[in-house]
Formats: structure tokens, sequence, C-alpha cells
């Protein structure tokens, strides 16, 4: 029970913590009609990875792993740039808002209704099939109904754990929810993108899978429920390949980076400009 | 229905036709073969099988969670052929492969910690 609770945790916590962010974002900026986006993006990932999972868990169709993991490693790469995309657009908000131009921010603060359906279709789908691969086996499970049971319930706590993060982000101020998410989210991006070329490296896409920096799996096994919860919120590995760390690394390096470098000298200039993001309509 | 969701379901949509083109149909001829993994054993029920398809019926009996790779001796057995992850306590995941001639280990990895238990399988 506790193994499959942690295992569903692990799954589901990183989908759970982008979706709190968009949802938060949503609310705070004063846009509540626009949860339906974010909830038509989860839905329709939750929809399709049960129902592909369910094709390949109750009929005698399969999915070669290469494929599977090319998929979730196309996917991650492709959560990643959307999510550096949106951190950067948070840190131009935050930057605005400090301009204290809180009148005008409404409209300017619309992120493009295709962008946050993709971002949370995206943040659910790139591990959903996996996902559900493991829950339809515990439906199956010859040693009655507590597989099944730990599997929703970590699942569930996902969700909750999630909950909580968006009831602590819509408290602080925008600027601040705006730069505070924006570095966390370097973090939880850092991982997926790591973990996308982990992925092609195990589907063959990319070389170098059993060349490893170190590994430091039985001090912190996955199975553990720090393991779980570092996996599950940063996609912590704890037998890193070396293409993994250096992507990890350059990521955060690069990201962090351009993040603190200060603004250009061109205040005057940008202080009348609105800032242009609603291209993505 | 509103533009953005349009687009959504075309995206949805050819999502599933490319991930539903990438699986195959495996039929049922395969031969299966149970493998038992625990939290310190990794048993195959035949370690000398006949090239051509065949499917690994993985039960963990053990009490953590556990993952199952197929590896080709390639690269001194680092070649994955086929692999399953996340497979809960008292749950079971089928791997369905294509066998050719040579040698493979398949290695449970109990608790996803260090390089696995592994089982040699000669196949002719």
């Amino acid at each position: 029970m506790l193994a499959n609770f942690l295992t569903g945790l692990r799954e589901g916590l990183e989908a759970s913590l982008v979706v709190s962010i968009l949802v938060a974002y949503v609310i705070k900026t004063g846009r509540r009609e626009r949860l339906v986006d974010v909830w038509t993006g989860v839905v329709a990932a939750v929809v399709l990875s049960l129902a592909f999972g369910a094709l390949l868990t109750f009929t005698s169709r399969s999915m070669s792993f290469e494929a599977q993991e090319a998929f979730a490693g196309i996917m991650s790469i492709l959560a990643v740039s959307l999510v550096t995309w949106m951190i950067f657009w948070m840190r131009r908000m935050a930057r605005f808002l400090k301009k204290d131009l809180e009148g005008k921010v409404g409209q300017a603060l619309t992120m493009g209704r295709l962008a946050v359906i993709t971002i949370a279709f995206v943040s659910v789908a790139r591990e959903g099939i996996e996902t559900s691969l493991f829950l339809w086996a515990t439906t199956q499970a010859t040693s009655g109904t507590s597989p099944f049971l730990g599997a929703t319930l970590g699942l569930l706590s996902a969700v909750v754990l999630g909950y909580l993060i968006y009831r602590s982000a819509v408290r602080v101020n925008l600027a601040k929810f705006f730069t505070w998410t924006a570095y966390g989210l370097v973090l939880v991006a850092a991982g997926v993108l790591a973990y996308g070329f982990h992925d092609l490296q195990e589907s063959g896409l990319l070389p170098g899978i059993a060349d490893r920096v170190f590994d430091v799996s039985s001090t912190i096994p996955l199975s553990s429920w720090y393991g779980s919860l570092l996996k599950g919120a940063f996609n912590f590995n704890p037998q890193p390949t070396y293409v993994e760390l250096s992507v990890w690394v350059l990521y955060l390096a690069t990201v962090y980076g351009l993040l603190l470098m200060p603004r250009r000298s061109s205040a005057p200039a940008s202080a009348s400009q609105q800032p242009t993001v609603s291209a993505t309509h | 229905m509103r533009p953005p969701c349009v687009i959504t379901a075309v995206v949805a949509l050819s999502v599933t036709a490319a991930i539903g083109g990438c699986s195959k149909d495996n039929g049922s001829s395969a031969p299966t073969y149970k493998v038992d993994s625990t939290d310190t054993t990794c048993d195959v029920e035949k370690t000398d099988l006949a090239s051509g398809p065949a499917t690994f019926e993985v039960s963990n009996s053990g009490s953590d969670v556990t993952e199952v790779y197929i590896y080709a001796e390639g690269g001194d057995f680092t070649d994955i052929v086929e692999e399953a992850e996340n497979i809960g306590p008292g749950t079971a995941r089928s791997l369905d492969v294509d066998l050719n001639p040579g040698q493979y280990h398949v290695t449970c990895k109990p608790g996803m910690t260090g390089d696995g238990i592994s089982t040699l399988i000669t196949v002719k």
C-alpha cells in the first residue's frame, strides 16, 4: 500500500505543482473565467492518458518502450519550453507591476488562452501514459484492492499538495507571486528537462544511458518518502547520466543567470510600453 | 465551441493518432514467461528460450515498487530492449519483446536502487 501510495504521489506531484501555479495565476489576475482553459488542458490530458493506458492494459496492443520514452521525452522538452516562456513572462510582469502601473495591468496580464491550455495539457500528459499504465495495473492486482487504493490516494495527495501551494500562492501580492513562482518553476523545469533527456537516452534516440556520473540510490532511494517528494517535485534522479546532469546544470545556470541579470537601463522608454504578451490567442 | 477549444481538440486527436500509430497488436501466439520480482530476487520461469516474439509477465511480489529491464548483451548488457517502470507491489505488467538469438539479462530493480538483480537468459 505504502509503496503504491508513494509512486502515485511521485507521478502526480509535478503536474499538480505546475497546474496549481497556473490556477493561482488565473485567480490572482482576476481572470476567474479563464479557469476553464486550465481545466480543458488538464481534463484532455487525463482522459487521453487513461484511454491510451486502458488500450494497452486491456487489449493485446502494446507500445514499444522506445516509442513511450520518446513520447515522454519530447513532451517533457515541450513542457520545459512552455514553462520557460512562462517564467520570463512572469518576470516581465513582476517588473511591470513594480512600476506602479497597477491600474493598467489588468489587460496586459493576460497570457494567451492557447498558452494556458497547452501548458496545462503538456504538464499532465508528459508522464500521463506511464502513470495511467501504473494505475490500471493496480486495478488488476491479484492481492486485492489495496494497491489501487494506495495509488489513488497517492495521486489525490499530489493534488492536495498542489492545492496547498495554490492556497499560499494566492495570499502573496502579485509582484512577489510572479517573482517567487518564476524562481521555483526554474527548478521544476530543470528537472523535467533533465528527465526528458533521460527518456530520450532510454529510448535510444540519444546515447549514453549507461554512463552515470554517480549513484546515490541506496542513500536517497526513490522509494522512500523523501526520495519520492524530491523526484516528484524536482525530478531528482539518484543515478544521473552525464547528459542529464549537464543539461540540468546548463539550464539552471542559463535561466537563473538571465533572470538575475539587471534590466537594460531603458526605463523611460519601457515605462510607457505595454507588455504585449497575448500574441498566442 | 470557441477557437482554442477546436485547436485543443485537434491537438488531442493528433496525439491520440500518433500514439495509436506507435502501438502494435501482438496477437496471442507469443509464448508467455513469468517473471517474479521480489525484494531480493528476480526469477525468470525459463532461461533457455526460443527466438521470436515473447511476452514476459512480470509480477511484483515484493514490498516495494519495482522496475524491470530486458537488456541485450551489447555494451556489457546495457542495451535496453524493453522496460517497465513503476510496477507497484501486488501488481503485474507485461513486456512484449522480439528475441533474437543471443544472451539477455532480465533485470529487476526493487526499490529502484542500484543496478538491480539480473537473471541471464539464453535465446537460441
